[in-house]
C-alpha cells in the first residue's frame, strides 16, 4: 500500500445504527490495521462524541468518510457542503407499517382514508435551519408514500397526524430508541391506525409495547417503493479527500468492499457484529436484516442504484426538505470506488 | 349606510388596519373589502367614531408590513394570501379565521405558443418549472412568503389530480436563484418570483410555468407566450385550491376579543361591498384597474364568468374544507412548522353578526 498520507494522522468515519461493511471492517479491525503504519487513526464520530459528532450532519471535517442516512446527506449538499458522493449501498432494513393487532390493515390498499402518525420537526432542526435531521418526520413521509403508491394511492388518500417526536426518554437507550418515532403510544392509544417504523430496534419495541407489524415494506415488490433515508445510503466525503487524499480514500473504500466480500460466507459474525453496531436484541437484529441482506452489503453506484437516489433527493425537493436544488449527477464521483474495487479484484487474485 | 355602535370600547382605537393583496402592478386580486374601501364605505363607516382606516400597503412602511405576514398588530385584519396566514398561524400567531372568499383568479399554467401542453394529462413526463425558496425565507424561516415556489407546487399537483397524475409524474426543475427582488407581500415586480420562469421557459429549458393573476396573463402575452392549460377551468374547486383559493381573513384575538363590534361593522361594509358588486360589474372593473393596477383586459382575462356575484366571505362548510385542504398541503409539502387544531382556529361570530344586520338593513332599504 502507498503513503500518501505525510498531513493526516486521523481518518474519520461516521455511521448510523444500521448494518454497514465500512462498520463490519471497522469491528473486524481491518481498517486499523491498514492505517496503523502510516500513523493514521480511525476514529468514529459516535464514539467521540460531543461538538464533533455535528460534522455527521455538516461534513466541514475534512477526513472524514460518511456512511450514513440521506437525510442528512442531501439536506446538507443542498446547503453547500462541500462534498461529493462516492458510493451507494441498499440493505432493507425492516421499514413496517405498525398497527393495533385488532387492526385490519394488512396490505397497502388499506390504508386508504386511515390516520397515520407524522412525528412533527424537532424544534431544534426547525431553529437551525436542518429539516432533513428530523429524520422520524421525513422517513415517515416517505414511507407511507411508497406504500400508498404501490397500491395506486398517494399522501391524499390518508389522513396525516402530526404527533411529538420529543417524547422524554426514560430508562435505558436500547429500550427506548423507539421512541423516537412518537406514534407509538398514539397507536395503542387509538388516536392513530398506522405508524412508520425501521430499524432492528423499533422491531423490539414494537414487541414491547403490543403493536405489530400491520405492513412488511421490505415486503414490497419493486425498490421504489422502498427508497427512503436509507435506501440508498451514501457514502459522502469533504471534496478535499478526493482532491488531496485520493489513496487514503480508495484504501479505505477497499477495506470496505473487503469486509462486505467477508460478510457473504459468515452470517453469523454478521449478526453477532451487528448487535453491538444495531443496539437490538439479537432476535431484533435477525427480524429485521434477512432474506440474505449480507450478501449485498457493498457500496456501488450503479445506475439503478444512482436513480433510486435521484428519487429519494427528488422526494426531498418536492417536500421542502431542502433549501435548493442542486446538480445532482455533478455530485457523483465514481473514481475512488472503481479504483478500490479494481485492487480489491487483484488482491482476491492474489489469494 | 353607516351601522351605529353604542360601544363605548372604541375610545381606545384610532386606527383600523387592513391588508390585501393589491396595490398598483403588484399582482393583487380583487376583494369585497378592497371594494369597499375604495368605495369609502369604510372610512365612512367610522369616521364618526374618530377611527382612521389605513391599509398596510398604501400607508404602512417597511416596519409595519411584516404583520402582512406575522400578525403582531392588533388591529389588523387581513385578507390576503393563506401562504402568509396558515403558516404564521402554525408559528404560534394569535389569529382566528373569521371568513373564507373564493375568487378564481386566472391561475394558469403557461407554454411556448408550439407546445403541445393543452391539457393536464399533456403535462406527463414534462419539465416543470419551480421557483426557488427565496433565501431571505429561508433565513427568516418564513417559508410561505415564498408563494410562487408553493403556489406553483399547488398549482401542477391540483391539475395533476384532475387526470389522475401526481407530482411525480413530472420533472420538477428549480428556477430562479432565491434572490428575487420582492416586496414583503410577494408581489413585487417580478411577480413573486413567478417570472423567474420565464426565461427557461423561453429558452426550452422548462416545457410549463405556472402563474397567476391578471398581471400575469398581461405579462405572457407581451413575452409571445400562451396559456396551455387554464386551471380556472378545472372541473371541481378542489383542483384549484392555492394560495387565493380559499383567501382567510384573519384577525389578531385581541381584536376580536376587545373590538367584536367593529370588527362586525368591518365585515358588514365587506358584504354590502360584495351585495353591490353583483349590479354593478362595470364599475366593479373600475376599481379594479384602481386596486389591481392591471390593464382592463387583463383583469377581464383574470376575472370573469361571474365573480363578481361571490365576492362576499363566508365559512361555508364547503370553503371550509377547501381550506383544510390548503392547510393539510401546507404541512405536508413541509411548510408549516407545525400542525394545529384546524376547527378550533374558525371563529363563525363575527361574520354571522355582521350578515344579520346587512339583512335587516337591505329588509329596511
Amino acid at each position: 500500500m502507498t503513503k500518501a498520507a505525510n498531513n493526516v494522522d486521523t481518518i474519520w468515519f461516521t455511521r448510523c445504527p444500521v448494518p454497514t461493511a465500512t462498520g463490519l471492517a471497522y469491528k473486524l479491525g481491518w481498517l486499523d490495521s491498514e492505517f496503523k503504519p502510516d500513523g493514521i487513526q480511525i476514529r468514529t464520530l459516535q464514539e467521540v462524541g460531543g461538538d464533533l459528532a455535528r460534522h455527521h450532519y455538516d461534513h466541514q471535517l475534512t477526513t472524514l468518510v460518511r456512511e450514513g442516512g440521506n437525510l442528512l446527506a442531501i439536506p446538507a449538499k443542498a446547503q453547500g457542503a462541500p462534498t461529493r458522493l462516492v458510493g451507494l449501498t441498499w440493505i432493507d432494513e425492516a421499514q413496517a407499517i405498525l398497527v393495533r393487532p385488532d387492526s385490519p390493515i394488512r396490505s397497502p390498499a388499506q390504508l386508504k382514508g386511515k390516520r397515520l402518525a407524522l412525528p412533527a420537526y424537532r424544534t431544534a432542526d426547525l431553529a437551525e435551519n436542518r429539516r432533513g435531521r428530523s429524520i422520524a418526520r421525513g422517513m415517515s413521509l416517505a414511507g407511507y408514500k411508497g406504500v400508498l403508491a404501490s397500491a395506486g394511492l398517494t399522501l391524499d388518500d390518508v389522513h396525516l397526524v402530526e404527533v411529538s417526536s420529543e417524547r422524554p426518554i426514560a430508562g435505558n437507550a436500547r429500550e427506548n430508541l423507539g421512541s423516537l418515532w412518537g406514534g407509538l403510544e398514539p397507536l395503542i392509544k387509538g388516536e392513530v391506525d398506522a405508524i412508520y417504523v425501521k430499524g432492528a430496534s423499533s422491531v423490539d419495541a414494537a414487541r414491547q409495547h403490543g403493536a405489530v407489524v400491520g405492513i412488511d415494506i421490505d415486503k414490497l415488490p419493486e425498490r421504489r417503493f422502498r427508497v427512503n433515508n436509507g435506501t440508498p445510503r451514501p457514502i459522502t466525503v469533504h471534496e478535499d479527500l478526493i482532491e488531496n487524499h485520493f489513496d487514503l480514500l480508495v484504501r479505505f473504500l477497499n477495506q470496505t468492499l473487503r469486509a462486505a466480500e467477508w460478510a457473504k460466507t459468515n452470517l453469523a459474525g454478521v449478526h453477532e457484529i451487528l448487535q453491538g453496531e444495531a443496539r437490538a436484541s439479537s432476535e431484533g437484529v435477525a427480524a429485521a436484516y434477512r432474506d440474505g441482506f449480507h450478501l449485498t452489503l457493498a457500496p456501488d453506484l450503479s445506475s439503478e442504484r444512482v436513480e433510486l437516489f435521484r428519487q429519494q433527493k427528488n422526494f426531498q425537493l418536492t417536500y421542502g426538505i431542502l433549501d435548493r436544488d442542486f446538480d445532482y449527477d455533478a455530485w457523483i464521483d465514481h473514481r475512488p470506488l472503481e479504483e478500490a474495487r479494481r485492487r480489491l479484484e487483484t488482491y482476491q487474485k492474489a489469494a | 349606510m353607516t351601522v351605529q355602535s353604542d360601544n363605548a370600547s372604541n375610545t381606545d382605537i384610532d386606527t383600523i388596519w387592513f391588508t390585501r393583496c393589491a396595490g398598483n402592478a403588484r399582482g393583487g386580486v380583487p376583494t369585497a373589502t378592497g371594494l369597499a374601501y375604495q368605495l369609502g364605505w369604510l372610512d365612512d363607516e367610522f369616521k364618526p367614531d374618530g377611527i382612521t382606516l389605513r391599509t398596510l400597503q398604501e400607508t404602512g412602511n417597511e416596519d409595519q408590513r411584516h404583520n402582512h405576514y406575522d400578525h403582531q398588530l392588533t388591529n389588523l385584519i387581513r385578507e390576503g394570501g393563506n401562504l402568509f396566514a396558515i403558516p404564521a398561524k402554525a408559528q404560534g400567531a394569535k389569529t382566528r379565521l373569521i371568513g373564507l372568499t373564493w375568487i378564481d383568479e386566472g391561475q394558469s399554467i403557461i407554454v411556448r405558443p408550439d407546445s403541445d401542453i393543452r391539457s393536464p394529462k399533456d403535462l406527463k413526463g414534462k419539465r416543470l418549472a419551480l421557483p426557488s425558496i427565496k433565501a431571505i425565507d429561508i433565513a427568516e424561516n418564513r417559508r410561505g412568503r415564498s408563494i410562487a415556489r408553493y403556489g406553483s407546487l399547488h398549482g401542477y399537483k391540483g391539475a395533476l389530480n384532475s387526470v389522475g397524475l401526481t407530482l411525480d409524474d413530472v420533472h420538477l426543475v428549480e428556477v430562479g436563484d432565491g434572490q428575487a427582488q420582492t416586496d414583503r407581500d410577494g408581489n413585487g415586480a417580478n411577480l413573486g418570483g413567478f417570472w423567474e420562469g420565464v426565461e427557461p421557459l423561453l429558452k426550452g429549458e422548462v416545457d410549463g410555468l405556472y402563474v397567476k393573476g391578471a398581471s400575469a396573463a398581461d405579462g405572457a402575452r407581451q413575452r409571445g407566450l400562451v396559456v396551455g392549460i387554464d386551471l380556472d377551468k378545472l372541473p371541481e374547486r378542489r383542483f384549484r385550491v392555492n394560495n387565493g383559493t380559499p383567501r382567510p381573513i384573519t384577525v389578531h384575538e385581541d381584536f376580536l376579543e376587545n373590538h367584536f363590534d367593529l370588527l362586525v361593522r368591518f365585515l358588514y361594509q365587506t358584504l354590502h361591498a360584495a351585495e353591490w358588486a353583483k349590479t354593478n360589474l362595470n364599475n366593479v372593473y373600475d376599481l379594479l384597474q384602481k386596486e389591481i393596477g392591471a390593464s382592463r383586459e387583463g383583469l377581464q382575462a383574470a376575472y370573469r364568468d361571474g365573480f363578481h356575484l361571490t365576492l362576499a366571505p363566508d365559512l361555508s362548510s364547503e370553503r371550509v374544507e377547501l381550506f383544510r385542504q390548503q392547510k393539510n398541503f401546507q404541512l405536508t409539502y413541509g411548510i408549516l412548522d407545525r400542525d394545529f387544531d384546524f376547527d378550533a382556529w374558525i371563529d363563525h361570530r363575527p361574520l354571522e353578526e355582521a350578515r344579520r344586520r346587512l339583512e335587516s338593513y337591505l329588509k329596511a332599504a
